[in-house]
């Protein structure tokens, strides 16, 4: 019985620890802890649980924990940049000129020809600006006068 | 006929001449790389007016002129409020630069920690590099990489081939 306890117990902490982190490869890294930020450029790919991004340059904002940790408060992808979103219901793939995630909010902000995809739905949306709510799915969109938001629905048989 | 014996003879007398001088050169620079002083398990200190700057703990000490070679050291470096604690299977001292070779580990009061095979640390310029593979913890932030280069002063971490795992709760 104490070996099942502590066998599930092990089990859990793994997927714990494994949702606290977030992985990061990259060709460089900078870290600066004077102005509180993390630079990553050439072939970045950030994952966190079955969320992936890929860009060419990453910056991280942090702040300094009273644990002497450094916390991330913003994250901005720029430079080819594609991205999978798995959410409760939805499975979102995008690009845009930049992405930016605020993990307090848990919102995503593309920019520049964004572009989003619903794969279940087969929805697609291109913008200006787009914003998705992590907590909530929620998916809010900004066009431009020149440019003006455009979806396109898949229709059924 | 008798001339050009003795010119043989002469050319090779010359040549064994030659070859005696270079064998002597060779046990000269031999003698030269024998240690001043060798300690063995020997604990030593470098002070100043207000406290201990460098603590060097190792199982073998060679001092040389210029130069010292430690064996299974420990070293304790204190510059104002940072201190470094280094181990390593081999390290030499020159001109104040550490030269670290095998299972290092080093430890820092500004939240660095690091192991690799290879160190380099600039006592003069204030910074810590490799060309090696190396794994750290910097600020609860595990990762792992190559060719790392640590600005002590300025605080700066540069690093390739890297792979960065942040901690989402701020290490709580």
């Amino acid at each position: 019985m104490n070996k099942i306890f502590l066998f599930v117990s092990i089990i859990f902490s793994l997927i714990i620890a494994e949702e606290n982190y977030l992985n990061i490869n990259a060709k460089s890294f900078e870290s600066n802890t004077k102005k509180n930020m993390i630079y990553f450029k050439g072939d970045v790919k950030m994952t966190k649980n079955d969320d992936i991004l890929k860009c060419q340059n990453l910056v991280i904002y942090t702040k300094k924990t009273k644990k002497n940790a450094q916390q991330p408060i913003k994250y901005i992808a720029t430079k080819d940049v594609t991205f999978t979103i798995v959410l409760k219901d939805k499975l979102l793939k995008g690009k845009g000129d930049s992405v930016t995630y605020t993990p307090n909010k848990q919102q995503y902000t593309i920019q520049g020809d964004a572009f989003l995809e619903d794969i279940k739905t087969d929805k697609k949306l291109y913008a200006s600006k787009i914003y998705i709510d992590e907590k909530t799915g929620l998916i809010k969109i900004d066009g431009e006068k020149n440019k003006p938001v455009k979806f396109r629905l898949k229709l059924g048989n | 006929m008798g001339i050009t014996k003795f010119l043989l003879i002469l050319l090779s007398s010359g040549l064994l001449v030659l070859s005696f001088v270079k064998d002597n050169s060779k046990h000269n620079t031999k003698q030269e790389t024998r240690p001043l002083v060798e300690f063995y398990k020997a604990t030593a200190y470098t002070i100043n007016k207000n406290e201990v700057e460098q603590l060097i703990q190792a199982d073998k000490t060679f001092l040389y002129n210029n130069s010292k070679q430690l064996y299974n050291a420990s070293v304790v470096l204190r510059d104002k409020n940072i201190v470094d604690t280094i181990n390593a299977n081999y390290i030499k001292q020159k001109n104040n630069i550490f030269y670290l070779k095998g299972d290092i580990y080093l430890e820092n009061t500004k939240g660095l920690s690091l192991k690799t095979q290879s160190l380099i640390y600039d006592m003069n310029r204030k910074n810590i590099y490799n060309n090696h593979f190396f794994t750290a913890v910097y600020l609860k932030n595990i990762f792992t990489g190559k060719k790392l280069f640590y600005d002590i002063n300025s605080n700066k971490l540069k690093a390739n081939d890297i792979k960065f795992n942040i901690n989402l709760k701020g290490g709580s």
